[in-house]
């Protein structure tokens, strides 16, 4: 039991890690230089990464959501991990589950329908997130607006945006999104042998990550990762829904699968037995299903454990893949870590010790490894930690463009260190084109419609010139969160070509804008985003005005200061498209001070009106006008 | 690290600070970066001396020591502009490790500032007659056992390459110097190095494509 000193009422303000995980969540933070993790009230760690909506459209989130899955099954959703940054051709396995998918208002991607309305993955993990953070908050008087967040190593781009607008619609400033294995790593590095080679294997609730990596001397250099977004742990409980529906009859079975209560209780079965196999030698399980049907069903761990193999083979070609990907064999590993609930299952633990000849590492809880590495990176991200560790981590996938006739040309290879960059020249096609369009393009294959489409970027304002002469260097980074910005430059005319970006899974900038204010009409104490909001809001209202006095006024001062009023209202146009607060800020200062001698020019304008030529000095007695004037519009600013 | 410098190109010092500077790109001790002199080649990046003949440890070690003090996670709570300015000076020293770590990729990086760069390699017939082969059967599935011998066969090749790489470039390194009066000696090291370049990169191509099919049979 942590004892803390402070204050009444005055929050500590903290940076955390969350793991985001599909089937549970947990929040930790250094406390005295060690990582832990953060309970709530009722001392739980974890919270369920599951939210119940009901017929008004309330959102419960976590363990009361879990207990009402039974009374409100369709409007009950788990894993909603699996769905991030998918569209919905990617979701395949529908039939296990209670509620609807269908495709969202806003690009290809899924969204999920609960009594009618539809929502978007990213809403729905933010609400996962908000739970999280507001149980730890309140339990130990913290505030959280800070956070390093967990991913699969093998997400994609699109899986990795989904995340992070995830954060922001939380109202988190997410600092860092790192990979699973490597946190697992950096958990267990605490206390480790110097150097060695560690092969992580991390089988969470939906998605199943390999990664190998070196440390030296605090250093964890990944060096190759592997993985499978769609198998973890739900696909064990799957296959012990199998195994207890086996006897039913077809019609059954189509009863068994339009009844959302049923197959909500059948999971939830499979599951308990699923973690009773891991101790015990057998598990009776006797339901009663609202479909009329009764099972009553014995499974011993043999039967489980034959059930599962092909799942356990899947990952083991993953392990040997990575190997041989690092050039390694399995004698070159000096340790194997375990990550994931489901690495609790004894034929996984075994297999692994077979292949490497020594047991793996589990000493540490494998459900709180990962957010306890995610601590220590964000303690070392915002220089709070004891911790001098530095993560060096790859892309789990190439990054390609498409090219004529459906092909690919690959600019990044999987397994290169991030941040990382490529530029690729391009031209045009015929005379006087301006526009480009780019499509990019993750993933290993060949063609182009094989691959994960990211987004298609279209290249504006190139200057009009004979087809094949504009030189346009498209560079394109990935940083270290493992995702991509695009930027683009016209070499031969030095023009600053634009850059439209349609995530082809995913939301723009202005799309996650609108859902992290909307989520603030929804959540009154988010005052972060909501001092975010009230400065765009503001910032927004003066540019407006000061592009009107431009046009209206503009003519009554010298060029040179409407040259810096037009840089000025730039600057904020600019700033204004991110979040940062301070930013904006400082750009509504610059633009205020810049807009001052209109707004002294504009005063004069209007007294020599309204007193008939004669000037406001005159009017005033003795005073210059202009200083007069400028005192009178700084006065008015001041008085918000 | 400061000795390598000196032992082969100047040591740069900060303009603003005037501490010596880990790599040319950034100074890890005000936070100043020079973005200008990015286009600079990956050697100088680095802090190496430009030749082939480079202990595989050197590379590692380096990447280490200035990963503990350049990489953009050290920068974080700097401030995003000095942090945004990390990340690009590491992502320029990823780049640089990617075109000097592996003896094939620096060997090319070697040679593209050479006068070798305006010939065309060319690889003997055999040695095509036998990659068109491999590629014919790489464009089917291939048994995990296959795989794996093949695999094994293609490491073989490309240690034998790169054991004559290091030959070639004795004579290289040597006369790198010496300008035209290397004469023939040079020419001839410089074409047998771009040859067996070309050659490394049909096993690599063999080699992607064995574990893209890999990378498939998994999923």
């Amino acid at each position: 039991m942590q004892i803390q000193l402070k204050v009444k009422g005055q929050s500590e303000d903290v940076v955390v890690g969350i793991d985001l995980g599909t089937t549970n969540s947990l929040v930790a933070r250094i406390i005295e230089g060690k990582p832990a993790i953060v309970t709530d009230r009722h001392g739980r760690s974890i919270t369920p990464s599951v939210i119940s909506i009901d017929e008004e459209g309330h959102a419960v989130v976590g363990d009361e959501a879990k207990t009402r899955a039974m009374m409100n099954p369709s409007g009950t959703i788990t894993s909603v991990k699996r769905f991030m940054g998918r569209g919905l051709g990617d979701i395949t396995d529908v039939a296990h589950l209670p509620y609807k998918i269908v495709r969202a208002d806003l690009g290809e991607q899924a969204a999920i329908l609960v009594h009618g309305k539809k929502y978007l993955p990213q809403e729905l993990s933010a609400m996962v997130l908000t739970e999280a953070k507001k149980r730890a908050e309140r339990a130990q008087n913290l505030r959280i607006r800070r956070a390093v967040i967990t991913v699969p190593a093998y997400f994609d781009d699109s899986q990795r945006q989904a995340t992070r607008d995830a954060g922001r619609i939380a109202g988190i400033d997410v600092l860092r999104i790192i990979n699973e294995p490597t946190a697992a790593a950096l958990a267990y590095g605490l206390d480790k042998a110097k150097r060695g080679t560690v092969l992580v294997y991390d089988l969470g609730g939906g998605t199943f990550d390999v990664s190998l990596l070196k440390l030296t001397d605090g250093v964890f250099k990944v060096i190759a990762t592997t993985g499978n977004t769609r198998l973890g742990g739900d696909d064990f409980d799957n296959v012990v829904s199998s195994l207890l529906t086996s006897e039913l009859t077809n019609e059954q079975r189509a009863a068994l699968e339009g009844s959302p209560q049923a197959l909500s209780l059948l999971k939830t079965a499979a599951e308990a037995a699923k973690i009773t196999l891991s101790s015990e030698d057998e598990t009776t399980v006797s339901l009663s299903l609202p479909i009329g049907v009764q099972i009553q069903k014995t499974i011993t761990r043999g039967d489980y454990e034959v059930s599962i193999k092909p799942l356990v083979d899947k990952t083991m070609r993953a392990v040997e893949f990575v190997l041989e990907e690092a050039d390694l064999d399995p004698e070159d590993v000096t340790e194997v870590v375990c990550v994931g609930g489901s690495t609790r299952t004894p034929a996984v633990r075994q297999r692994l010790a077979s292949e490497f000849g020594r047991p793996p590492h589990t000493k540490l809880d494998p459900d709180q490894v990962v957010a306890l590495g995610a601590a220590i990176q964000a303690g070392i991200l915002s220089g709070d930690g004891e911790s001098d560790a530095v993560l060096l981590d790859v892309t789990p996938l190439s990054l390609g463009i498409e090219t004529y006739g459906g092909g690919v040309t690959k600019l990044i290879w999987r397994n290169s260190p991030v941040p990382i960059r490529a530029t690729e020249g391009f031209t045009t096609q015929v005379d006087d084109q301006t526009a480009v369009a780019i499509h990019v393009l993750q993933g290993e294959r060949e063609m182009a419609k094989d691959l994960r489409s990211l987004g298609r970027f279209t290249l504006r304002g190139i200057p009009p010139m004979s087809a094949g002469m504009p030189r346009v260097l498209v560079e394109f980074f990935i940083d270290a969160n493992g995702i991509l910005k695009v930027t683009a430059k016209e070499m031969t005319s030095g023009t600053k070509a634009s850059i439209d970006v349609k995530p082809t899974f995913g939301l723009t900038d202005e799309q996650v804008e609108d859902m992290i204010l909307d989520s603030i009409e929804n959540a009154e104490e988010d005052v972060e985003a909501h001092m975010l909001a009230d400065k765009k809001a503001e910032a927004e209202s003066m540019l407006r005005y000061s592009r009107k006095a431009m046009k209206e006024h503009g003519n009554a001062v010298p060029e040179a200061i409407r040259a810096s009023v037009l840089a000025a209202i730039a600057g904020l146009e600019k700033v204004l498209e991110g979040t940062d607060k301070e930013a904006i800020e400082v750009a509504s200062d610059v633009l205020n001070e810049n807009t001052a001698p209109i707004a002294s020019a504009m005063m004069d304008e209007v007294l020599r009106v309204t007193v008939h030529g004669r000037t406001i000095g005159e009017v005033l007695g003795g005073q210059g006008p202009r200083t007069k004037a400028s005192e009178i519009a700084l006065s008015e600013d001041s008085q918000e | 690290m400061s000795s390598e410098y000196s032992k082969t190109t100047d040591a740069f010092r900060c303009d603003e600070c005037g501490e010596e500077m880990a790599v040319p790109l950034f100074c890890d001790h005000c936070g100043t970066n020079y973005p200008e002199r990015r286009a600079m080649g990956p050697f100088t990046v680095l802090g190496l001396a430009a030749r082939f003949d480079h202990d595989p440890q050197t590379f590692e070690s380096r990447e280490l020591t200035l990963a503990a003090r350049l990489h953009p996670d050290k920068w974080q709570s700097e401030g995003e502009r000095t942090h945004k300015r990390a990340q690009l000076a590491w992502s320029a020293v990823n780049e640089a490790l990617a075109k000097t770590q592996d003896p094939f990729a620096r060997a090319e990086t070697l040679l593209s500032d050479t006068e070798a760069c305006e010939e065309k390699a060319t690889v003997p017939q055999m040695f095509l007659i036998e990659q068109l082969e491999l590629q014919e059967e790489l464009e089917t599935p291939v048994a995990t056992e296959r795989r794996k011998t093949l695999n094994r066969s293609i490491r073989k090749e490309l240690k034998e390459l790169e054991r004559q790489l290091a030959g070639h470039f004795e004579i290289i390194d040597a006369t790198a110097l010496a300008g035209t009066a290397a004469g023939e000696g040079r020419l001839m090291a410089l074409k047998a190095a771009s040859t067996v370049v070309h050659m490394s990169r049909y096993w690599r191509n063999a080699q992607r494509a064995l574990r893209g099919a890999a990378a498939q049979s998994r999923n």
